[in-house]
């Protein structure tokens, strides 16, 4: 069965008041309650101004370079996708955007079809044309000068010609997208089957730009906006204003509010300077809240009144997976890695990380948000949800039972705020079962390349201390990333860290590239998820962080994206 | 005096000069890489590749620096051959890797806050302390004294960190004085500028006047017990003129090197102050631009900042002939 004719949901799990749960795939009529508008937030009113503050500004607002959580949030409010998450009443749901369904495909997944929403209009009131969305897309293939965004489009669709980018191959055509002759349906041919296609094109290379419009490397200072609202100003580093875009036709967009009669985005605050103003509520910080600035210095004292921060704060567990990836090449006995996943002592890594306020204990890569996906299963012999303390003699039993185990050990870890602590308690844990730890700190920048590079003469870590943030929330949007062997080359594991490439799981891979059942697929990869940490112990999953927000008292509408794991403003509205 | 001036400015060139093929080398030494920053997190090797080469970090790093150099005379053209290209008017310190924008623009944006800043807070902590110093001096031993070099002291103790919060926190977040910090400009709203700069200004003014309170005071204390000061009580002169014409006047020249040096200093970016208080002036922006390993932006709020302090130099040495004699002579 299609996925264009399913819904996939998903979830923010919130504290302090605010449920979560998962909505079960729905009917194919359900795809019909997707032509806007969005239901009504309740409580909701018109009018007033939402002030952003934040203590960075955006990487990049232009489609095909913006590849950051909460920037993916944010600038729905002016970029609209093919495709796109809606988190309403705590369900996040995949629905059509500039797409009129959800694509259907006749070959398992290589061809997709969306029909198209054939009445929207840019913020200069001309028409959103297929054109545009291809043009869209063919941007993202400049990925050299337009930096920065997913590579998604250009690893996934055919390209027979070679194409390099509407900038350096001006005359050239990506002739797997294809428009139809009246311009009311778009078909992307892909490389191979991709069941979870869909939610690809939530991301910005599958939106519209106008070719006339497009300025190029400005285009990051304003997009041309296809949302309800507009940019009226953009001061990198300063500010950001938003206004109403009065083309914007809300019967058209199932998946957006346009609350606040203006946006203002700050940036540069410092981010005591801004939990002090959003704690302290006063003059206009009712009004207020940040994507960016976590609650970490007054976390103690919001904790300790949750009655009075109860309407103001939010806490939820952000889809950030920090987790062990132990390296299948270098550590090849599985009772050496299993050793290390009982050797690993998961409650002084969340110690480290700052307590169970900072995050929650993992047994998968899958958040427990994924209900299809996630299952609660032992770890070396321990549900660590109850017993996150290491299991020392179990670990020493399954090295004293393999001779010549592999005793020594590089630890990998990123030089970046706690990251050393947190690799400080993993050393004392495996060296109290008798490893020898060497400590590799690596550079930030680069880290993530220099993990992933095997046989090239270097010297490889052994367990290596990572994260994941999924970038959709389904099991395919982590499994197929962290633990399918296909993604490897001979020269780099890719976001493969343990180099994963058993052929009984990656058996398993083949049978759920062919599923196009998100619930079935969800399921499929769990099992995937389950025996490469149980079986094989390719892993060995620590925490999901928690994000701890607190906003104005002002405002109301303010909730967890399910799809992005942030704290949204998108249904945002300023009370009266 | 005209010949000296050139002199110092032919210097200060040499410097900024040595300064830019310092910070080139010293970024090039960097374990960071702003191609893989730029690359971003599904990163290929060829795609990295084509990133150092449009950013040109794949030509010697002579080249680049040439290249540089030549921008900053005559511009330069990035991106040639593609429909992306871009022109760099000279003065071209080069394109930001993370923004876009060409450096010069991002210095000329930044630069208003940062002197808002900088020459607000020196009138005040020069007013403050000087007169405090001055007091101090004259009442040596007093409680006045007493109580002026404990504030002193205090200040010189705090950090702007702490004092910017706490003022903040009680200004602005409790009393709702202040609006939230932040800048807009003189020009287009001077009584919310002013409203916004006060409580940098005082923070910063809290801790820098209290140096050059106890400056004033010791240098003042010293000049007091000099001959030609005791020549002049005995010559009849009144005490105000003692005290100001030559007690003052001997112990200023090294509150004027000191000032000097924190001016420009200051000018370069008040890092810290900038971050407290939510001001975009060079300071944050080349924070920033370290965090983001954006190369052209380092250079060019390093030279900037070094452009100041060469600057106040040049003005400290010229103040020096007008108080000193000495200088003026040599």
């Amino acid at each position: 069965m299609s996925l264009g004719k399913k819904t996939a949901a998903l979830v923010g799990a919130l504290a302090l008041g605010v449920t979560a749960f998962v909505a079960a795939p729905t009917a194919n009529a359900e795809a019909t309650k997707f032509n806007g508008p969005a239901p009504a937030i309740p409580g909701a009113v018109k009018g007033g101004t939402l002030t952003i503050l934040n203590q960075g500004d955006f990487e990049h607002i232009d489609p095909a370079r913006n590849y950051v959580g909460g920037t993916l949030d944010f600038y729905r409010f002016f970029v609209r996708t093919l495709t796109q998450y809606r988190t309403y009443k705590g369900v996040t749901t995949l629905v059509p955007d500039v797409a009129a369904d959800l694509g259907t495909t006749k070959d398992g997944g290589k061809t997709w079809v969306f029909k198209l929403r054939t009445n929207l209009k840019y913020e200069d009131g001309s028409k959103i044309t297929c054109a545009d969305l291809k043009y869209g897309t063919m941007r993202s293939y400049n990925d050299d000068i337009l930096d920065g965004g997913t590579t998604y489009a250009k690893d996934l669709l055919m390209n027979p010609t070679g194409f390099k980018g509407p900038y350096t191959d001006p005359t050239g055509d990506l002739t797997s997208v294809i428009c139809s002759k009246n311009g009311d349906s778009i078909t992307y041919k892909l490389q191979q089957a991709v069941s979870y296609f869909p939610y690809v094109t939530t991301f910005g290379s599958f939106s519209p730009v106008p070719k006339a419009k497009d300025t190029k490397q400005n285009y990051d200072l304003h997009p041309v906006s296809s949302g309800p609202y507009k940019i009226a100003s953009y001061d990198r580093g300063k500010q950001m204003t938003l206004v109403r875009n009065t083309k914007w036709d809300p019967k058209t967009d199932p998946a957006r509010w346009n609350y606040p009669d203006k946006i203002v985005v700050k940036f540069g605050f410092d981010q005591n300077a801004l939990e002090q103003q959003l704690v302290s509520d006063s003059g206009a910080a009712r009004t207020a809240m940040s994507l960016d600035t976590n609650v970490i210095t007054n976390l103690p004292t919001v904790l300790a009144s949750p009655v009075k921060y109860k309407s103001r704060f939010f806490s939820f567990v952000s889809p950030y997976a920090r987790y062990y990836a132990i390296n299948m090449d270098t550590v090849k006995d599985l009772n050496v890695r299993k050793a290390i996943q009982c050797a690993i002592d998961l409650k002084t890594i969340l110690l480290a990380a700052g307590g169970t306020n900072a995050g929650t204990y993992s047994n998968s890569l899958i958040p427990s948000s994924i209900k299809n996906g996630y299952r609660n299963f032992p770890i070396c012999g321990r549900d660590v949800h109850k017993s996150p303390e290491a299991q020392i003699a179990a670990a020493k039993a399954l090295l004293a039972a393999t001779p010549g185990a592999k005793m020594d050990l590089i630890l990998a870890y990123r030089d970046k705020g706690i990251e050393p602590d947190r690799a400080a308690a993993v050393q004392q844990a495996l060296e109290a079962v008798g490893f020898k730890v060497t400590m590799s700190k690596l550079p930030r920048a680069g880290f993530y390349t220099a993990i992933g590079k095997r046989d090239v003469g270097v010297v490889e870590p052994d367990v290596i201390q990572t994260s994941w943030g999924y970038d959709w929330a389904a099991s395919s949007g982590i499994v197929y990333a962290l633990l399918d062997g296909r993604t490897m080359t001979a020269t780099d594991a890719h976001s493969n860290y343990s180099r994963q490439n058993v052929p009984a799981l990656q058996a398993l891979f083949a049978k759920a590239d062919l599923i196009t059942d998100p619930a079935k697929a969800d399921k499929a990869l769990g099992d995937i998820d389950q025996k490469a940490i149980q079986d094989y112990a390719a892993v060995m999953p620590a925490y999901f962080e928690t994000s701890n927000f607190i906003v104005g008292s002002k405002l109301g509408g303010v909730q967890a994206d399910g799809g992005y794991g942030t704290l949204s403003p998108l249904a945002a509205y300023v009370k009266k | 005096m005209f010949r000296y001036l050139v002199r110092r400015i032919i210097g200060g060139v040499l410097v900024l000069g040595i300064v830019s093929m310092i910070v080139f080398g010293l970024f090039f030494a960097l374990p960071a890489d702003p191609a893989r920053l730029a690359c971003g997190k599904s990163c290929t090797p060829e795609l990295m590749a084509r990133i150092r080469h449009t950013l040109e970090l794949d030509q010697p790093l002579a080249v680049q620096y040439g290249r540089f150099i030549k921008g900053v005379f005559v511009g330069r053209t990035y991106l040639k051959g593609t429909a992306a290209e871009l022109h760099c008017p000279g003065p071209c310190l080069g394109y930001s890797y993370q923004t876009d924008e060409p450096v010069t623009a991002l210095l000329k944006d930044r630069i208003p806050a940062t002197l808002s800043i900088a020459l607000g807070a020196s009138v005040l902590w020069l007013l403050v302390g000087l007169t405090s110093g001055i007091v101090s001096a004259l009442k040596r031993g007093t409680w006045i004294d007493k109580v002026s070099q404990s504030i002193a002291l205090g200040g010189a103790s705090l950090q702007i960190y702490f004092v910017g919060l706490v003022l903040q926190f009680i200004f602005v977040d409790k009393l709702a004085w202040f609006h939230s910090p932040g800048y807009v400009s003189p020009f287009s709203d001077p009584k919310e500028w002013a409203m916004e700069m006060i409580l940098p200004w005082i923070t910063l003014a809290f801790l820098l006047s209290a140096i050059y309170a106890r400056l004033t005071r010791a240098g003042m204390l010293e000049v007091m017990s000099e001959d030609y000061v005791r020549t002049a009580r005995a010559k009849g002169l009144t005490s105000r003129r003692i005290n100001f014409k030559h007690v003052l006047r001997g112990a200023i020249t090294p509150i004027v090197t000191v000032f000097g040096l924190d001016l420009g200093s200051l000018l370069g970016g008040a890092v810290i102050t900038e971050y407290v208080f939510n001001i975009p002036g060079l300071g944050r922006l080349a924070t920033d631009a370290v965090s983001n390993v954006d190369l052209p932006v380092i250079v060019g709020t390093v030279l900037v900042a070094a452009f100041f302090i060469v600057i106040a130099n040049i003005v400290v040495d010229l103040f020096y002939m007008v108080l000193d004699p000495k200088v003026r002579l040599a």
